[in-house]
């Protein structure tokens, strides 16, 4: 690795330009993702229910919860508000949907993954390991956000520049 | 590396996050048309019998598609009922069944069978139910889960003594 490839990582890591772009569009992708699902919250259960995780009876639950959530922490790591919380929730959800999607896969599931709601843009989101390659990188993207020190373009970074020209 | 106490404050935010998320969540279904209707689960009528309130078996009473089955004992139907009720043993088993038989061209009318006992603690009238549905009846049956006590509590008619209603 060439120490510009390394400085420019060092600086991603950090938080710069690039980190702001990719937290918006994760946050977008999250915030899309949820408002998707809850216009059809009883398709997304039919979804949630191929897996065969849960039990029918709490089918219902996630299938109201879990796009909420996306929504929320997509809006918030999107508008750059309480990144660190956001960040910690889609990567808890990406590895919660990675380990699902696996077991779906492994147990012979073909079925759409109820991810993203992308089909329409004509992205297959067809359970099997190019959908959970693509959950590990927006994993990698959220565990960089939430660890990252500085966020450009956020609304953390509008509050502390008024903070300091108050002090 | 990170530290464990890294983490304390993300997750009580993220506890917070997620608690309003569900809360919206929540809201979000319950102004959806098509959303989830979360009711409390009732006891599944799996057996072909359906439980009506005094509400319900009102409107059938009044309407005339139904007619009701009492299975108190004889005594004390003699006493109080349902006008235009008719008494049936709900027990003995046999004794039920036997009912039935007899009362044939009771069941063949195209009314629906609503059938009731003293109140929400008898069970003669679940059994002269489930006695019915296994003589293949096809028509739903209906208890009646209040029972007389149920029923009269409503204000609906009931039969005293000597054939006289209460009115309402």
């Amino acid at each position: 690795m060439t120490t510009l490839t390394r400085n420019l990582l060092r600086a991603l890591a950090y938080g710069n330009g690039i980190t702001a772009f990719l937290r918006v569009l994760l946050g977008l992708l999250f915030a899309y993702s949820g408002v998707v699902k809850m216009l059809d919250p009883v398709g997304f259960g039919k979804i949630v229910g191929m897996y065969g995780i849960l039990p029918g009876e709490l089918l219902p639950y996630a299938a109201v919860t879990i796009p909420s959530i996306e929504l929320l922490a997509g809006a918030l790591l999107a508008a750059g508000y309480r990144i660190k919380p956001a960040a910690l929730i889609t990567s808890s959800l990406l590895v919660i949907f990675i380990a699902a999607i696996a077991y779906g896969y492994v147990r012979g599931g073909r079925f759409d993954c109820g991810c993203f709601g992308l089909a329409r843009f004509g992205i297959g989101e067809t359970i099997g390991p190019a959908v959970m390659a693509r959950d590990v990188v927006l994993l990698a993207v959220s565990v960089v956000l939430f660890r990252a020190k500085k966020h450009v373009a956020s609304i953390e970074a509008v509050a502390e520049r008024i903070r300091l020209r108050e002090l | 590396m990170m530290e464990f106490s890294d983490f304390k404050k993300p997750v009580r935010e993220a506890a917070v996050v997620v608690a309003l998320a569900c809360a919206l969540g929540f809201g979000a279904n319950l102004v959806h048309p098509g959303g989830y209707r979360f009711v409390p689960p009732g006891e599944p009528a799996l057996d072909g019998i359906v439980r009506i309130d005094a509400a319900e078996a009102g409107i059938k009473f009044d309407r005339g598609s139904a007619f009701f089955i009492d299975t108190r004992p004889a005594a004390e139907f003699r006493e109080s009922g349902i006008p235009g009720a008719t008494n049936l043993p709900g027990r003995p088993e046999s004794s039920a069944l036997a009912a039935i038989k007899a009362n044939a061209a009771l069941f063949e009318r195209p009314l629906e069978p609503v059938i009731y006992c003293s109140g929400e603690a008898c069970d003669s009238a679940e059994d002269f139910a489930r006695v019915l549905l296994g003589t293949g009846y096809r028509r739903s049956v209906y208890v009646l889960s209040g029972g007389l006590s149920g029923w009269q509590a409503m204000g609906y008619p009931v039969r005293m003594n000597e054939g006289e209603n209460t009115g309402r």
